[in-house]
């Protein structure tokens, strides 16, 4: 617990009053003196036993680089229980490298007011933010853009305690520290690259609703346009046609590979891919050095294959006969193999623009 | 499974009733800012001292209409200017300030300013001369008040109310330095100041909700501390520069400084001040003052170095030399009107006043004595009936100030006591005022100070006072009657103890009205009747001498030790009529007139009970309590309520009313709430229900440990209530009522009659 800048003005004050009144009569400095004292004494009355808080912080959810989402902060006092009487003060949350903490306004970083002022603040490099609040009276919350991929850091938190009359004030340093997974940066992949991905042999999917299966009675349940009109008229009952089953699609298996240095490159044509296949109503199979994933309707969640491609790092291609191989080799750009054919992965996505911006979320749906 | 792309939900959707605190908001200019509510407080504070200072000058219309003027322009610039155009408009406020001040004194005093003496002025104001000294104190008050007042408006409105408070309470500051700002008014201002840095403090999101009592108690505990405590060491005021005035014991009465405040109750010591050798005796002057603010004197303008050419008065005069002894360390160079030289060891340090007094610079310490010669005016009555009113025009404007605020009424009464004595000219007039004061007040030094004009206060609402009452309510009368008056301090003659020589204590201190008369000068005139403050005096005296206190006699004096055919008082001067005015009061108007109607009081605490005792005086014991001890027992009240919630007694007591009484409202509610009731007090004997507790249990359990086992009916009523719906009104009857009678058995004394009481209802 220190004396604030304010705090040491006060006892300025306190102390030229009673020297002034010593030296050149009291005149009515009785009355500054004392109230000087009372608010002194009273701030650090107020800020003993205040000396250790924890927080609660809500991880923002899991997202694409690019992404902005808010993280929420509360203090409470290290018991848990909720603070008692909260005093005013501020709290300062850190936030790792992969993360940068957007102000939004523009000028909010240009003037932080006085030290208790109520503005809040964002330092320049997007690394902090200060949010005045009373602290365990309400929440502190701010936004930040995920910047790289990988695990995130939140924290440490620094929470400043001041007493009513800001004079005393308290750091408490909070390092528990949360993680919030980074997926890679996802690319929408063009029309082109679409059709140069379709021109797989494997891709055997059944895509003409004309490619039926067989015909069957009518069973409740059964959209009437499935109703085979010409078989129908013929028979005295209705007759329903039957497709291909999408479930029977295969997977696409994708391997990727490369540099460390190149890494983040390699998953972002790894997760693009993928998710333009998924899309597609196509499961895959990524292999990447360290394992591989599977993702479809039937084979497991995208989320798993965001996960693993939020960590991956470099290293062997581990499958050279996959169906798309996914190159990253040192200072070259990522390369694409399908079938036969090398393209960059810069390419395939055309006037590559990052699907996700900013302003739109990608919300990943089971 | 399908990843979707869609647009970012707003968050502010379906958000929570608690904002939470965010990163990146902003401020700007706002006038909605509690904080702004201490800001002006503070800057009224100062303001009002301005204001005061123009009152008694002149021009306070004016400086009202600057201040708004300036409010305004701070409020508009706060939207228009960035904060550091507006701080350089205030420095330029300033600086042009000052430059306006120099140019309005007179080009003859120009002349003096300097660098140095800036400082040195500066540096005397900040040590305690006030500003009311200044000669051109109306335009200084005008000069000083814009930078501030603008600076600190546009601070707070902008938010920076730390920055506003502390420019604000710089200039509160400069006038608790000077002395000008009282203790309410310095109160007021530092409590505005801490209030408006609270609010502001406060300002986070929820902290306000939370706090606010804890400013309230703190500013209510200042509010206390300071009106109780004094914490501050030093006295009266001792500026720098100014003549190195210390007041002595009588410092009420005379001292020295430029600054006469008038106090309530004072004790004078009966202690020997100094003795005077002189053929003559004479109202051993120490000083006057010219400017009257309402709550006391001033003396303005600057003193001057000595020199050996002090003029005489204007008439004819005789010569008087004094030699002072001082007895105690003095202060002041007691000497009568009008002193035009003086010798000794103090000589090199002497001043000479604005009003033409002699000052010493350095204290004069016992056993150190000077020489000073007086030329007193003389005169006869004639002379001062036909001295006419064609007075300089210097004379008439510095003695004939009167604060602009001085009730009219002190003119009109002042007219009316004229056209009654039938005065036709200025000396008729001030004997006339002499008279009424000297026969309808009562003499006491236990009155207690006014709070407004004390001429005022004095001529209508007072029946008794002291010499500084009737010299103070005496010049001002007669300068609302455009006769120029001015305060004289000093002592009267002492006791004569030997044929040329006087004693003089403490207990002779005393203040008295001097009267400006063309051709002949300050004649003085005592307005304060001299029987009773003798019989005091002579009592004091005599006590003192009978407990021994140190310093009652000094060269040879004593009770009885010179037994002239004259007393010692001044009411056996038998001065004939054409004698000399000799620096004493005409005899025939100060001692004689002192016709009391009731016989002199045989000492002070009969003195204060026979005030009390005088015709409609305002002495009831019964009487409603002053504005002073109302608004004190305001504050203190809401201190208190605010104290009770802070330290949490408003919820326990709220939750001692809950657990006891029970409004009815329906049976249902009544019901849930007897046993809500019944669950706090097992709660409280034994343990909390456990979360998946049934009720039921719980209260099974807690009859298994001893608790009433009527409580088990509470709980079938409560079942009923909640899980049945509805409820018997006789069950819910019964169901409060055995509660009633479980609470009352459980809780102290109190609250165990009740509970008989219940108990008996409960059984009907």
């Amino acid at each position: 617990m220190g004396l604030t800048r304010r705090g040491r003005a006060v006892l300025a004050v306190g102390v030229a009053g009673v020297v002034f009144a010593a030296a050149f009569g009291a005149r009515a400095l009785n009355a500054i003196v004392l109230p000087v004292g009372v608010a002194l004494a009273a701030g650090y009355l107020q800020l003993r036993g205040r000396e250790a808080v924890s927080i609660r912080r809500e991880t923002p959810p899991e997202g694409f680089v690019g992404e902005t989402a808010t993280v929420e902060l509360s203090v409470v006092a290290a018991d848990g229980d909720p603070i008692d009487r909260p005093l005013p003060g501020a709290l300062t949350d850190h936030v790792g490298d992969r993360l940068r903490i957007v102000a939004e306004s523009p000028d909010a970083e240009a003037t932080p007011d006085d030290a208790a002022g109520a503005d809040a603040s964002v330092a320049p490099d997007g690394s902090a933010a200060t949010v005045p609040l009373a602290v365990g009276g309400t929440t502190a919350s701010y936004d930040v853009t995920y910047e790289r991929r990988g695990e995130a850091r939140l924290g440490p938190t620094t929470v400043l305690v001041r007493d009513v009359l800001g004079l005393f004030e308290r750091e408490l340093a909070v390092p528990e520290e949360s993680v919030v997974l980074v997926y890679p940066e996802l690319y929408r992949v063009s029309s082109w690259g679409r059709q140069h991905l379709a021109r797989l042999e494997d891709v055997g999917r059944s895509r003409q609703r004309e490619e039926f299966e067989r015909l069957r009675e009518y069973a409740p349940g059964d959209s009437l346009r499935d109703i085979h009109w010409r078989t129908t008229a013929k028979r005295d009952e209705l007759i329903v046609q039957e497709f291909a089953a999408e479930v029977d699609a295969e997977s696409v298996t994708i391997a990727g590979g490369g540099h460390p240095s190149q890494s983040d490159e390699m998953a972002t044509a790894l997760a693009s891919l993928s998710v333009a296949l998924l899309e597609e109503g196509v499961p895959v199979s990524v292999t990447v050095p360290t394992g591989t994933v599977d993702a479809g309707p039937e084979q497991g969640n995208v989320v798993d294959l965001l996960r693993v491609l939020a960590t991956v790092n470099g290293g062997r291609l581990r499958d050279p006969d996959a169906d798309i191989l996914v190159e990253a080799e040192r200072d070259a750009p990522v390369r694409v193999t399908v079938g036969d054919a090398t393209v960059a992965f810069d390419d395939l996505v055309g006037d590559g623009a990052p699907t996700v911006t900013s302003t739109d979320r990608v919300e990943v749906a089971q | 499974m399908s990843v979707r792309f869609q647009r970012r939900r707003d968050s502010s959707e379906g958000g929570s009733g608690r904002r939470p605190g965010r990163a990146g908001t902003t401020s700007g200019a706002s006038l909605r800012r509690p904080a702004l509510a201490g800001v002006a407080v503070i800057s009224l504070s100062y303001l009002s001292v301005l204001y005061h200072i123009t009152d008694v000058v002149g021009g306070s219309g004016l400086l009202l209409l600057e201040a708004a003027t300036v409010a305004a322009a701070a409020t508009l610039a706060a939207r228009l200017f960035r904060t550091r155009q507006a701080m350089v408009l205030s420095v330029g406020l300033l600086v042009f300030g000052g430059a306006a001040y120099f140019f309005s004194v007179p080009e003859s005093q120009r002349a003096l300013f300097s660098v140095g003496s800036v400082a040195r002025d500066t540096a005397a104001l900040l040590t305690g001369l006030s500003a009311l000294r200044l000669t051109q104190a109306g335009t200084w008050a005008m000069t000083v008040l814009p930078a501030p007042l603008f600076a600190s408006w546009f601070l707070a409105v902008r938010g920076r109310t730390v920055r506003s408070v502390a420019v604000a309470g710089g200039a509160l500051g400069f006038f608790v330095l000077t002395g000008d700002a009282g203790a309410v008014v310095t109160l007021a201002g530092t409590l505005g100041g801490i209030g408006a840095v609270g609010l502001h403090t406060l300002s986070v999101r929820g902290a306000l909700s939370t706090q606010w009592d804890t400013l309230v108690v703190l500013l209510t505990a200042m509010i206390v501390a300071s009106t109780l405590v004094s914490a501050v060491p030093g006295g009266g005021a001792e500026p720098l520069f100014t003549g190195g005035n210390k007041p002595n014991s009588e410092a009420a009465l005379v001292a020295n400084g430029d600054r006469l405040g008038i106090v309530g109750a004072i004790s004078l010591s009966p202690e020997v001040r100094f003795t005077v050798e002189a053929d003559r005796k004479a109202y051993w002057r120490t000083g006057s003052y010219n400017r009257y603010t309402g709550q006391g004197w001033v003396r303005s303008g600057e003193t001057s170095g000595y020199r050996d050419d002090v003029d005489g008065p204007p008439g004819s005069s005789a010569r008087l030399e004094q030699t002072v002894t001082a007895e105690s360390t003095l202060n002041a160079m007691p000497a009568a009107w009008k002193p035009v030289s003086v010798d000794g060891p103090v000589a090199s340090s002497v001043r000479v006043t604005a009003e033409e007094g002699f000052r010493s610079g350095d204290a004069i310490e016992p056993d150190e004595s000077y020489t000073v010669v007086s030329e007193l005016p003389t005169y006869d009555d004639a002379t001062l009936r036909e001295a006419g009113t064609d007075y300089p025009d210097a004379v008439q404007r510095r003695y004939t100030q009167l604060p602009e605020s001085t009730p009219d009424r002190v003119s009109r009464r002042t007219q009316r006591v004229l056209a009654n004595a039938d005065a036709s000219n200025p000396y008729e007039a001030a004997l006339a005022i002499e008279n009424y004061l000297e026969t309808t007040k009562e003499y006491s030094l236990e009155v207690e100070r006014p709070n407004g004009n004390v001429a005022d206060s004095f001529l209508f609402e007072m029946d008794a006072g002291y010499c500084t009452y009737y010299a103070t309510t005496m010049a001002v009368m007669l300068r609302s009657q455009g006769i120029p008056a001015r305060m004289a301090t000093g002592y009267t003659p002492g006791e004569r103890v030997a044929e040329d020589r006087w004693v003089v204590r403490g207990l002779d201190a005393h203040t008295w009205v001097e009267v400006y008369f063309p051709g002949v000068g300050w004649v003085p005139f005592d307005p304060t009747p001299a029987g009773p403050r003798d019989t005091i005096e002579s009592d004091r005296i005599e006590q003192a001498r009978e407990s021994d206190v140190d310093g009652v006699d000094a060269a040879g004096s004593g009770p009885g030790e010179w037994t002239s055919n004259e007393t010692t008082t001044t009411t056996a001067i038998n001065a004939t009529e054409g004698e000399l005015g000799a620096g004493i009061p005409n005899p025939q108007r100060s001692g004689l007139g002192a016709d009391v109607n009731t016989p002199p009081p045989a000492d002070l605490s009969t003195a204060t009970v026979a005030a009390a005792d005088g015709e409609a005086s305002g002495g009831s014991p019964f009487s409603l309590p002053d504005r002073e001890t109302v608004g004190y027992a305001a504050v203190f009240a809401v201190g208190l309520a605010a104290a009770a919630r802070r330290f949490g007694l408003t919820a326990w007591g709220y939750r001692r009313l809950w657990l006891r009484y029970q409004p009815r409202t329906d049976p249902t509610a009544d019901a849930e709430r007897a046993y809500r009731r019944l669950e706090y007090l097992l709660g409280q004997r034994h343990r909390q229900r456990r979360p998946g507790e049934t009720p039921r249990a719980y209260v099974e359990w807690a009859v298994a440990r001893g608790a009433d086992d009527r409580a088990l009916s509470v709980v079938d009523a409560y079942e009923r209530a909640r899980y049945g719906g509805t409820v018997a009104e006789a069950t819910a009857d019964e169901a409060v009522a055995t509660v009633d009678a479980v609470v009352g058995a459980e809780t102290p004394v109190l609250g165990r009659l009740r509970g008989r009481f219940g108990t008996d209802r409960a059984t009907r």
